[in-house]
């Protein structure tokens, strides 16, 4: 079935009367002359002349074809498969339409007095009205971070969808709307017959990922699916925004300054002043005047000290604009007595000689106690995800082969945030680091193991190399430095070159790698390329190996995040510490306006209690209660991307940089794809026939007519 | 067209150059100067006896000696000879009779193509310059000449003379001539030799645009009464190559036939065909014992004439 984008074009037609005009001028043109060899003429086109008089009754039809086949080009005709015009006519022709609403946080922006999200939804409303009948069956797809289909299936009662759409509430989570979309084509696939998406959204940039054009959005819609996207008609809103508020160390030590920090970003096409100021426990603690240049973005830092253990609460804010979601930003401070380390081992920590035992005795040289570092210690088939949140630092000095279960808590516990220093100095290292590297993108881990070297005392492997600008020596002296050169090392693996986001921190002197540290996930990973067990090293022989441990251990986590800030659309899952008197009681939930909140799932799994939240409505500080006692805190920020307003201009032709306006939203666009475009088809047939009409002219220019 | 009674040297007196007539130049006579009217192949009886003479009696002028051919009259051999050499010869003899010469003048539409400037030059000009010519050389050995056109039959016809005064009849005649319509030559030629009784020179100066057949019928029958006849084809150069022109509606000047040719496109062709129609009209003009001469050109007719129907009095 062919159908006309531009049925207007066909007024084009009556330019046929020109071809017809000048053939009617033409035949009366030449000249005449009376001639006495008249007959010798005739004689010699006999033979030519039925073909002749064809000639140009031929050419007059090949112009004037010529001509039509162009304007039926102008008017943009499409060619919708028969099954779908079948389709549509046993399903009464009505239009299914699906109405995706924008609910993302972006749509709290308020600009010129007007809530951005009332806007979104009285254009939804008009569009709803402009719909071709009062029947049409519609369905609403609301897009948060999970897009929901609010009806079950597609309706006719319009009245309904008008009503579910006043009823609506913006988010204040990130939307993408490529996932409404999908959902909106799958909800399409369903119904026969025309078929349409309409876009009703303030045209976030960032919430179209992967989509520059029209013809890129239509491509996750059934085939033949026509795009509407209602324009947005509030005025540009600039906006400041907070994010990524951080800690550092995030668990400061009582009594130990800590930096608490925060990204400050101009969105806006102007410069900007402002004033950064910081709270802690709902107490003015600092403030910090800046000014930002357009699209500038700075980090504010405070430095603060906490005297005592309890969970505070950190805030970050600066004076409210058109989006207020992002003018604060939070953060829980845990102040710890010492660094919490995880050591895990065979459960021989204490067998002089094992790598377990060195570590520890390295950490805590004064017969366990110490002050810096609170140890733990853990056999590898005993690990949980309580036991690793609880520390910031998971050392892991002998394993043999590490179970799946154990692979797959120490992959949350990176993605998570958690450092996490293995000592490769055992035969099962190399297929456990090759499993938890299977967990995350290629070049997860600093280096790859080759084969494991076992070098005989003359010929052990030495660290002659360190890198004195990293943090992890920062302590160090040169004749520290030195100091490590003395280490032998027996049983080292051969390594592969160091991946594009690793850092070497030393090397040996045949220039393999002895450590090297990448980011993985959120958190960190510390890969040594040797153990100080006894039978593969002697470090545990030297001091310059304690100053290396405790080194590298307190600056392993210096970048990490802390475990107590999420970002609003997060499922989240905490372990709350074992209830005290009230075990069996189930605890409650204060939101950040001190209400209780009902979203709350409780579970007791191995003697703690889990709490899933699956949503939460807003930023702030949430706090778990025992009772009155709050035994749990964690921060809810929202995400940065959202903050973002600048809107995106969908091209109708694909390319990433390209830019046009869109399209007015009463112009419904065809998909490009699925009804094929015949107008190219019909400029190549007009070619031809151009083509066929010029040797006709020139076969013409040869011969005669009567 | 003009008409050729409009040109300002049609009448008869001598004008510059030493212009007769427009149709007797002074040029033209200069150039026909030391030549007498003696066409080449008249019958002269290769085959003595197979046609009888329709003049009786002998001739006195001695012209040559023939070697003897069984049939010829005892009494022309020449016995003194026979006597001497043993060999038998017949003496010829010339008869000096007088001449008559008939010239026809196609008169149709078609022969009026051609430049209508003052220097006229149509084809029908160039046909009475060549009928003039003739009859002044003919007139000039005080031979006979009558001069005729046609036109849907004999239209005009100055009967034989040999006065030379009759020639300026002859001028007057071919220059109130106006050429149109048809010529019929076949029955111009019928009805023209009906009114001659003894044997003579034929001469047709057309185009030839016609009945050919017809023609060639009448042709052949001047032949078999015993006529030289000759036939002077007078075409226009455009009628061989065709004018330079584009796109042009040709129509026929005696019929109603026309055609629309793009000039350039056609013109090879129509050359070819033109050769090729020309190839067989001279040879069906020559297999009828008729001489044939095509005369295409503004002056061509002057050496057309001299090639066949003059000799050079000084060379003879």
């Amino acid at each position: 079935m062919i159908e006309l984008v531009k049925p207007n074009m066909l007024l084009g037609l009556a330019l046929i009367a020109l071809p017809v005009l000048a053939h009617l001028l033409h035949r009366h043109a030449p000249r005449r002359l009376k001639f006495p060899a008249v007959r010798w003429l005739i004689e010699t086109t006999a033979n030519q002349r039925s073909w002749i008089k064809l000639r140009r009754p031929l050419l007059l039809l090949l112009r004037c074809a010529v001509v039509a086949l162009i304007a039926c080009a102008f008017a943009r005709p499409e060619w919708q498969a028969p099954s779908q015009a079948a389709d549509a006519a046993a399903d009464g022709g009505g239009t299914s339409t699906v109405l995706v609403l924008d609910a993302s946080l972006s749509t709290t922006q308020v600009g010129a007095g007007a809530p951005a999200f009332e806007v979104l939804k009285s254009t939804a409303l008009r569009a709803l009205e402009r719909l071709k009948s009062a029947d049409e069956p519609v369905q609403l797809v609301i897009a948060r971070r999970v897009p929901q289909a609010v009806f079950d299936d597609f309706t006719s009662n319009h009245a309904a969808v008008a009503h579910e759409i006043r009823a609506q509430v913006a988010s204040s989570e990130r939307a993408e709307l490529t996932a409404a979309l999908t959902l909106a084509g799958k909800q399409l696939a369903k119904r026969k017959g025309p078929r349409k998406v309409v876009i009703v959204s303030d045209m976030q940039s960032s919430s179209f990922v992967g989509i520059a054009s029209i013809a890129e959005a239509q491509r996750m819609l059934p085939q033949g699916t026509a795009l509407q996207i209602e324009p947005f008609e509030l005025a540009p809103v600039s906006n400041l925004a907070l994010s990524r508020p951080s800690i550092h160390p995030p668990r400061p030590q009582l009594g130990q300054a800590a930096r608490l920090g925060v990204v400050v970003q101009n969105y806006s096409d102007r410069a900007q002043s402002l004033v950064v100021q910081l709270s802690i426990d709902a107490a003015e603690s600092g403030s910090r005047a800046l000014e930002l240049a357009p699209h500038g973005q700075a980090q504010v830092a405070f430095q603060a000290t906490f005297n005592t253990l309890e969970q505070h609460a950190v805030q970050f804010s600066i004076p409210s604009d058109g989006l207020a979601a992002d003018n604060a930003a939070y953060a829980i401070a845990r102040p710890i007595d010492a660094l919490p380390v995880l050591i895990v081992g065979r459960g021989d920590e204490n067998a002089p000689g094992s790598a377990a035992y060195y570590v520890s005795r390295a950490l805590a040289p004064e017969s366990g106690s110490s002050a810096a570092f609170s140890l733990s210690q853990i056999r590898q088939n005993a690990l949980t995800a309580a036991a690793l949140e609880r520390n910031s630092v998971v050392v892991i000095a002998d394993a043999d082969a590490l179970s799946a279960d154990s692979v797959a808590l120490l992959e949350q516990y990176l993605r998570r945030g958690g450092s996490l220093l293995y000592f490769s100095g055992h035969a099962a290292a190399k297929a456990n680091l090759s499993a938890l590297a299977a967990k995350f993108e290629a070049g997860a881990l600093p280096f790859e193991l080759g084969s494991l070297r076992s070098n005989a005392e003359k010929s052990a492997l030495r660290m002659v190399q360190a890198d004195a600008r990293s943090p992890v020596f920062g302590e160090f002296s040169p004749l520290d430095l030195a100091a490590l050169a003395d280490f032998r090392l027996t049983r080292t693996w051969s390594t592969t070159a160091l991946a594009p986001t690793a850092h070497k921190l030393i090397e040996y002197d045949d220039h393999s790698i002895a450590a090297a540290h990448a980011s993985v996930g959120r958190g960190r990973l510390l890969l040594c390329n040797w153990s100080p067990a006894f039978d593969a090293s002697d470090v545990g022989n030297f001091g310059a190996f304690v100053a290396l441990m405790q080194s590298m251990i307190s600056t392993l986590p210096a970048h990490g995040q802390s475990f107590d800030a999420y970002t609003l659309g997060d499922s989240i899952v905490r372990v709350v510490p074992e209830l005290g008197s009230a075990a069996s009681r189930v605890p409650s939930l204060l939101g950040p306006d001190a209400t209780r909140l009902a979203q709350a799932n409780f579970a007791v799994r191995d003697r703690s209690i889990e709490l899933r939240l699956e949503r939460a409505l807003a930023p702030g500080i949430y706090r778990v209660l025992d009772g009155t006692k709050p035994v749990d805190a964690f921060a809810l920020n929202v995400d940065e991307r959202e903050s973002d307003l600048s809107r995106l201009l969908l091209t109708a032709a694909a390319g990433p940089h390209a830019a046009a306006q869109l399209p007015a939203a009463s112009e419904a666009l065809e998909d490009s794809e699925t009804a094929q475009p015949l107008w190219g088809w019909l400029v190549l047939a007009a070619l031809l026939l151009l083509a066929l009409e010029s040797m006709l002219v020139v076969s013409l220019q040869r011969g005669s007519s009567t | 067209m003009r008409r050729t009674s409009d040109r300002p040297e049609s009448r008869g007196t001598h004008g510059r150059g030493g212009t007769i007539h427009r149709f007797l130049r002074g040029q033209d006579l200069e150039k026909l100067r030391g030549y007498r009217f003696n066409p080449p192949n008249r019958v002269s009886g290769a085959l003595t006896g197979k046609h009888a003479s329709l003049q009786r009696g002998r001739s006195v002028e001695f012209l040559e000696y023939r070697q003897y051919q069984p049939g010829d009259p005892l009494a022309d051999v020449d016995w003194k000879v026979f006597a001497r050499s043993d060999r038998m010869f017949v003496k010829r003899y010339e008869h000096p009779a007088e001449l008559s010469v008939h010239v026809l003048v196609d008169a149709s539409a078609s022969m009026a193509y051609g430049d209508d400037s003052e220097i006229a030059d149509t084809k029908f000009d160039r046909a009475c310059r060549l009928a003039s010519a003739a009859a002044f050389l003919v007139l000039k050995q005080h031979d006979r000449v009558s001069v005729s056109t046609a036109q849907r039959g004999l239209r005009k016809h100055c009967p034989p003379s040999s006065l030379l005064s009759c020639l300026r009849e002859v001028l007057e005649m071919l220059d109130k001539t106006k050429p149109e319509r048809t010529a019929n030559l076949a029955l111009a030629l019928e009805q023209l030799s009906a009114q001659i009784e003894k044997r003579g020179v034929f001469v047709l100066v057309s185009d030839l645009h016609e009945d050919l057949a017809a023609t060639l019928d009448a042709l052949s029958s001047l032949r078999r009464q015993g006529h030289d006849v000759f036939v002077f084809h007078l075409l226009h150069e455009h009628e061989l190559d065709l004018p330079d022109l584009s796109e042009v509606t040709f129509e026929d000047a005696e019929s109603n036939a026309e055609a629309r040719v793009n000039v350039e496109a056609i013109r090879s062709s129509y050359k070819l065909h033109v050769q090729q129609r020309l190839s067989e009209i001279s040879s069906e003009v020559s297999a009828r014992g008729v001489r044939y001469s095509l005369v295409a050109g503004q002056d061509a007719w002057i050496p057309a004439l001299l090639d066949q129907l003059t000799s050079d009095r000084r060379r003879s």
